[in-house]
């Protein structure tokens, strides 16, 4: 069995390309194309990623991600409206065979968040893991993480908040009442934080090796730094036009 | 007539229901929110199964839910969560 973890660091890219990226190594992993992989990526431009069942026009204020220049993507996972912007983005993936992780799915993101935990313990910010899919410090959240399961194999991604903008977060997204914008904003920092947030100044690239070192020991695997197979750079390139178009972003 | 209910699953997620209802017969059904199904295909074979049941049907609504989600796995809310949300719309 090949016991190492590919660790890529795709940098900074559109949400479609991101998108389309991790969904071409979920789908090589599955046919065993690809080993486990460890994907470091973060988000140029700016932009509100949706749940998976999520409704568009429900949770996001198209005009105002226009005029700021935010793009908006539906992920292949469920869960909640992001706003991706000073955050580094992971995602995880692994066969289901042989099981790296519990076939438990909450069971799993406990475990593949424990990285994350460790990650933050490394900069010296003491976080655990919340059910159903967060990690929170100080009883303010700080990671949120997304999980599907296809064709034998597993992806889990989420985010690590480096810094953060609460009221363009919430200029972004559609609010039950308009009134309670400025309230909602408020009572979201109270709720949520960030890296920046809690000690100030540190090292990006420290975080992201802190990070992949995690991984790599918790999954017991040997880290193995790579690159995309031309198989998935290809694959990724045909998936991003799914991910740009109508029927897929106003599916729901 | 076009129904909304917003159904805040406690300690879990949201669920929104929107459904177009006559005489509280389900047209159309679109059910969406912030939860985890595994597969995630099922959701669109179940409200595509509530076509044509009375909201007011607890027994055919449950059987419905319970027949499209009976190899899924809910994270974040149950099937009582969904068939509760559908039975309050009207």
């Amino acid at each position: 069995m090949d016991t190492s973890l590919r660790l890529l660091d795709t940098g900074a890219r559109r949400a479609i390309e991101n998108m389309a990226i991790d969904e071409a190594i979920m789908r090589e992993v599955s046919i065993h194309m690809s080993p486990p992989t460890l994907r470091l990526y973060s988000w140029s431009p700016a932009a509100i990623s949706l749940g998976y069942f999520q409704s568009l026009e429900d949770e996001v204020d198209k005009d105002a991600c226009a005029r700021e220049g935010v793009d908006i993507v539906r992920r292949m996972t469920g869960g909640g409206a992001v706003f991706h912007e000073t955050e580094l983005t992971y995602s995880i993936i692994l066969p289901e065979e042989p099981a790296l992780v519990s076939d438990d799915i909450q069971e799993s993101y406990s475990q593949l968040c424990t990285p994350l935990v460790d990650a933050l313990a490394s900069l010296g910010i003491e976080a655990e893991f919340k059910p159903v899919n967060d990690i929170i410090t100080g009883g303010k959240k700080i990671s949120g993480n997304a999980q599907t399961r296809r064709d034998k194999s597993i992806l889990q991604h989420g985010t690590m908040l480096l810094g953060l903008d609460v009221p363009k977060m919430f200029s972004l997204l559609k609010v039950p009442d308009e009134k309670m914008r400025d309230k909602m904003a408020a009572s979201a920092g109270e709720r949520v934080t960030s890296v920046t947030d809690l000690i100030g100044a540190f090292s990006e690239d420290e975080l992201k090796s802190a990070l992949s070192s995690a991984f790599a020991q918790r999954l017991r695997l040997n880290l193995a730094p790579g690159a995309l197979t031309p198989n998935e750079a290809a694959l990724a390139d045909t998936l991003a036009a799914k991910y740009a178009s109508f029927d897929w972003t106003y599916k729901r | 007539m076009i129904k909304r209910l917003d159904y805040k699953v406690p300690g879990g997620k949201l669920i929104r229901i929107k459904a177009d209802l006559e005489n509280g017969q389900i047209r159309v059904i679109a059910i969406s929110g912030d939860f985890f199904i595994h597969p995630e295909d099922v959701l669109t074979g179940l409200e595509d199964s509530l076509k044509g049941i009375l909201v007011s049907d607890v027994h055919a609504l449950s059987d419905a839910i319970d027949s499209a989600l009976a190899a899924a796995t809910l994270i974040g809310f149950s099937k009582q969560d969904i068939l509760t949300c559908i039975s309050r719309i009207d």
